[in-house]
């Protein structure tokens, strides 16, 4: 999914998605200037990754 | 000097004031031939709508000579909202629409507003963004045959002796931030000035060199710090200062200095999320907030 840099005010970005306009805080965009496309997407590989990581945290501190 | 002498220089002196005359006509006769700009202003009113669209600019300009200007029209979801409000006026025609700069919250009504209304002339910046909401209008004033003039400094929309309609920003063709590029319009009627900011900031407050004194402005983006330097304001010194901004908006506008800075030079600051839509009517001498 795209979303495109409208404008900066203060700490948020305003991104546009839908012709609608959204917040997001500027720490997430980085170094992003008005204009950049944004892409979000989805990661699974990682999604599953951080998943294995905190159940084996669980694994050992769960008494059942 | 003798009697002779003092006639003869008298003589010299009509000669050279008829000569000084009869220079001058050609360009009186010039002035008052009607030009397509030329209106005649019979003591009607210039009526300024500063249109609450949430957090966004719009402005709606009735002409003493009839004609009429929209100044941005807010997000894409107000365009209806300002569609509305100019249908109400009873106008179903807008003769100077201008998009101040390519941000949503300024231009994102406008093609709705675009396809409501017959449009004269088109004015924006030659600024570039990639937004679906900047294709959108672009696309909208393809669809309906029209073209866009490019706003700039010098650009004059009326020259008459009561009404002069003229952009005295933006001064540069290349900026680091999209406000900059902000179309900055100046409407004299008579003696009373109105002062169009869109969201020009201190850049390019520091390269207008034209007069600001102005009764009316409204203020650059929204009373934020990025504009209204101090000498600038001082520059403006209006009776009225107009703040158009969403109520309770995230970005925490208008900031309080701003508000200080702006009455400091004895202006009445009015703000759009307090009054909702304001209207401020002027003979060419007196102005009224209604």
């Amino acid at each position: 999914m795209n979303v495109i840099i409208d404008r900066f005010e203060g700490e948020y970005a305003i991104v546009i998605y839908n012709n609608k306009s959204y917040n997001i805080p500027k720490i997430l965009v980085g170094n992003a200037s008005e204009g950049d496309v944004i892409t979000i997407t989805i990661n699974k590989e990682e999604t599953n990754n951080r998943k294995k990581i905190i159940e084996d945290k669980m694994a050992s501190l769960f008494k059942d | 000097m003798n009697k002779k002498n003092s006639k003869q220089l008298i003589f010299l002196s009509i000669i050279i004031f008829s000569i000084g005359i009869y220079k001058v006509i050609p360009s009186i006769e010039n002035y008052f031939k009607p030009t397509n700009n030329e209106v005649i202003t019979d003591g009607s009113l210039l009526s300024v709508h500063y249109l609450d669209v949430g957090q966004g600019d719009s402005e709606f300009i009735e002409l003493p000579n009839g004609e009429n200007i929209l100044i941005d029209a807010g997000e894409a979801e107000y365009g209806d909202t300002v569609s509305k409000y100019i249908s109400s006026l009873g106008y179903s025609e807008i003769n100077y629409l201008i998009g101040t700069h390519p941000h949503a919250d300024h231009i994102g009504g406008l093609s709705t507003v675009i396809n409501n209304f017959k449009i004269d002339s088109i004015y924006m910046p030659k600024a570039v963004t990639t937004t679906t909401i900047y294709e959108n209008l672009l696309d909208t004033i393809a669809n309906k045959g029209l073209s866009i003039n490019t706003g700039k400094s010098g650009v004059s929309l009326i020259d008459t002796d009561d009404l002069s309609v003229y952009m005295i920003a933006p001064n540069s063709s290349v900026y680091d931030d999209l406000n900059q590029y902000s179309i900055v319009l100046m409407i004299r009627y008579k003696n009373n000035k109105f002062l169009f900011m869109g969201d020009a900031g201190t850049v390019s407050e520091g390269e207008i060199t034209s007069d600001v004194s102005a009764n009316v402005i409204k203020v650059g983006h929204h009373g934020s710090s990025t504009a209204s330097s101090a000498s600038f304001v001082k520059k403006v010194s209006p009776e009225y200062a107009i703040i158009e901004v969403g109520a309770n908006n995230t970005y925490n506008l208008p900031k309080d200095t701003i508000i200080k800075r702006w009455e400091s030079v004895g202006a009445k600051v009015l703000r759009t999320d307090e009054s909702g839509n304001i209207t401020i009517i002027s003979d060419g001498n007196n102005i009224e907030v209604k």
